[in-house]
Parts: C-alpha cells; sequence; structure tokens
C-alpha cells in the first residue's frame, strides 16, 4: 500500500533559505543543502525546493545548490519558481532535481508542460497551481480561480478546468497552494483539495496552511491529499517529522515509519 | 528499445547477462529485461527473464479508493528469501516507486519481491547474475543506499 508523502518545502533566494530552519535544540539553519540534510535525516519523503530568486546570477547559485543537494540527500527533491523555458527545466534536472515544477510560466505558455512531459517524462513535470477561492461564475464555475504573482494577479481560470487542462497536457503531479489559507497556520484548504484531488488521475500534493498535525490528518483523509506540503511547522520546530509521522500513523493514515 | 538496438546497447545488455557479470536493473532497466511489454502497442523487449510487463489495469482500489497511475511515491516491498543485494533490508523497509507498468514474470521462481498496489505485482526479479527492480533505490534513502552497496560487492553469484 502506498504512503501518504510529508514533504517540507524550502524557500531560497540567492541560494539562502529566506527564513531560519530551527531543528531542536535551537540550532538555526540559513544553508538550504544543510536544512534539506536534516529533513532527509529526519524522515521526509520528498522535498520542494521553491526558488524566489530574481536575478540570473542568482539563478546560477540555485543550479549549484541543486547540484550539492543532489550529492547530499538520497530521495527525490523538486524544484520551482521562475521556470519558463525548456532550457530552465533541463538545468534543473540535469543538476540532479527528480522533478521540476512550473507555475506562472505554465499559465502563461501551457506548451512548456507537454514539451517538458515530452523531454523528460511526465513524472519529472510538476504543476504548481495558486488558487485563491471567487464567486461561482460562468467563467470560474468552481469558485477557485487560479492567481499569479503571490495572489496578485487573477488570471480568468477555473482551478478545476486548469488542473485536469494540465494533467491533459502531461503534467505527472499537481502541487496544489490555497493562497487563501497559505501562513495562516489555521489548516489547509480541504474543500479545493478534495475538489482537485478526487477529479484528476495525477497526485495532488496538498499546500499552504499547515499548523497543527490535525491539519495534516484531516487533508489526508477527508480531502484526499496524496501527500502534504509542509513549511512552518516544521520549520519552527513545533513538530518533527517523525512526530506528524506517528500522530498520523494513529489516525490510520499509511505513512513511510522506517527510514 | 529502440536507442538501445541502435547503439548496440541491446547487446552489450546481453552479452553481460551471458557472461555471468553482476546486472542490476532498475525502473525501466527492470522493464526492458522482459519478453515484451505493453507500453506503446507491444514493444519487443531484451527477452532475459520470460514473462512482460504490463499496464496498471484502469479501476483500481485501496480501501474503496480509487488508485492513481503512475504508482508514484514510497511503498513496502516484501522479498522473498535471501539474497546478498537484498541483505540487511529490513521487513518494513519502503522504497520510491514512479511507473505505471509493472513486470509480470513468467515464472514464479524469478520473483525476488512483491508490493502491493491495488494489485500484487513484482517488484523485483532475480535469476542468476541479474537482478532488477521496479523502484529506485537511488532515491529510496538509507535503504536503498544499503541495496547499492550490497550489489558492488556481489560478485553474480547466488549465496543459497
Amino acid at each position: 500500500m502506498l504512503s501518504k508523502r510529508i514533504i517540507p518545502c524550502l524557500d531560497v533566494r540567492d541560494g539562502k533559505l529566506t527564513k531560519g530552519v530551527k531543528f531542536k535544540g535551537n540550532v538555526d539553519i540559513g544553508d538550504p543543502v544543510e536544512a534539506a540534510r536534516q529533513y532527509y535525516e529526519q524522515g521526509a519523503d520528498e522535498i520542494v525546493f521553491y526558488d524566489i530568486t530574481a536575478s540570473s546570477e542568482g539563478r546560477d547559485i540555485m543550479i549549484d545548490v541543486v547540484k550539492r543537494v543532489a550529492e547530499t540527500i538520497f530521495i527525490p527533491f523538486s524544484v520551482g519558481g521562475g521556470i519558463r523555458t525548456l532550457e530552465d527545466m533541463r538545468g534543473v534536472i540535469l543538476a540532479g532535481a527528480e522533478k521540476v515544477s512550473v507555475n506562472s510560466g505554465a499559465v502563461e505558455n501551457p506548451r512548456i508542460i507537454t514539451d517538458g512531459a515530452a523531454a523528460f517524462g511526465s513524472q519529472c513535470v510538476v504543476l504548481g497551481m495558486d488558487v485563491k477561492k471567487v464567486e461561482k461564475s460562468a467563467r470560474i464555475p468552481s469558485g477557485y480561480e487560479i492567481v499569479i504573482q503571490g495572489g496578485r494577479k487573477h488570471m480568468g481560470l477555473d482551478a478545476l478546468w486548469w488542473a485536469r487542462e494540465a494533467e491533459n497536457l502531461g503534467a505527472g503531479e499537481i502541487c496544489l497552494n490555497s493562497i487563501d489559507a497559505d501562513g495562516t497556520l489555521e489548516g489547509y484548504e480541504l474543500e479545493l483539495t478534495h475538489l482537485i484531488a478526487t477529479r484528476v488521475k495525477i497526485p495532488v500534493i496538498a499546500s499552504g496552511g499547515a499548523g497543527k498535525k490535525e491539519h495534516l490528518l484531516d487533508v489526508l483523509t477527508k480531502a484526499k491529499a496524496d501527500a502534504a506540503l509542509i513549511a512552518s511547522i516544521v520549520h519552527y520546530g513545533t513538530h518533527t517529522i517523525a512526530e506528524l509521522k506517528e500522530f498520523l500513523t494513529g489516525g490510520g493514515v499509511k505513512v513511510r515509519d522506517v527510514w | 528499445m529502440r536507442n538501445l538496438r541502435e547503439t548496440g546497447l541491446a547487446g552489450c545488455i546481453g552479452e553481460a547477462f551471458e557472461s555471468g557479470k553482476p546486472l542490476l536493473g532498475i525502473c525501466l532497466g527492470t522493464q526492458v529485461i522482459f519478453e515484451y511489454s505493453e507500453e506503446d502497442g507491444r514493444t519487443e523487449c531484451l527477452g532475459l527473464i520470460p514473462g512482460g510487463v504490463r499496464r496498471f489495469p484502469a479501476g483500481i482500489r485501496e480501501g474503496g479508493d480509487p488508485l492513481k497511475i503512475p504508482h508514484m511515491g514510497w511503498n513496502r516491498v516484501s522479498f522473498r528469501g535471501a539474497h546478498p543485494v537484498f541483505a540487511g533490508l529490513p521487513a518494513n523497509a519502503e522504497f520510491y516507486f514512479v511507473h505505471s507498468y509493472y513486470p509480470a514474470p513468467s515464472n514464479g521462481a524469478d520473483v525476488a519481491a512483491e508490493t502491493e498496489y491495488g494489485i500484487r505485482f513484482a517488484s523485483a526479479v532475480a535469476r542468476g547474475n541479474l537482478v532488477a527492480v521496479q523502484f529506485h533505490p537511488e532515491k529510496s534513502g538509507r535503504f536503498g543506499l544499503r541495496l547499492l552497496e550490497n550489489f558492488s560487492r556481489w560478485d553474480g553469484s547466488h549465496a543459497q
């Protein structure tokens, strides 16, 4: 039986973590490679890097980070943020990432999904979706709209339509981020997650809102997510990954419990 | 398969198998050692091990929920019997999978491990100097590294 995955997300800018990550004993770590190593050793099933670097020099630094991560951890990891071309994807994959995630780049040019899947295989192409709840309308029948630029720009695309479209174009997985829940620590957007997770045939990673261990249980059971992305809940030392997994096991969720 | 034939690697793999050199297949590298695959209609493969590679059937379920294809993520691998390449791996170890087609050896004796995903399938096969795994040991943490280390020390003979 397949395990539900627990995936820490690390935000990187110019080769450094944007927020410190605290580990037991109050060790503060600003190096993404070292943070990845700690999470790897603590039982993360996968790691997501989100590169918020703006400059092209910073991009080269990120490729170097990816190479060092690939030499350090032996679980899958993905890299996203600012991926716009097939060459961007190739750079990340050749540096050793298992998957590359496209978000606004795919909204602007959906062909990148098809091209990426043809070049590297669907399993390498993750569609990142930032979603906001809106009034249901003819244009947005699900009541969930795709946004970019951290939610500032509405794209007029229905989230459910876009998820299915991306699946048809060849995306191998969806990382579904609720802009409304993101950073609140009040729980994942369960309704949105359930809507997407039960209507596509590819795995869905729920993202945004995890503050308590119960939130993970809810999103993996009630909302049917295949994996849960976590950030603050582990970065600030609220829980270790082992504690989260123990709780989930107690709640009847199958997780990878030896590593 | 076309790439393997055009580059001459298909012949190299066959020769290595015949010569008794230790061989390790990973993921697609496991699928090509069978006689055929259902991928792209029917693809003729290397035929080192009797059997085929089949697509997960549509509509497979677990606990009432429909299962997604590809089978992507961590799953348990139940090893059968002792094999030097699988030495020291705990019974509850999990490995990272990503695939839509699964190995179906004709001969039960070639099955080295099994995994459940809606159906029970052969997640590792072994015959003589050949070991092949459907999962990715290079992405499966400590236990995956242990498997690779075991393989690197293996002379290709079966210890049983």
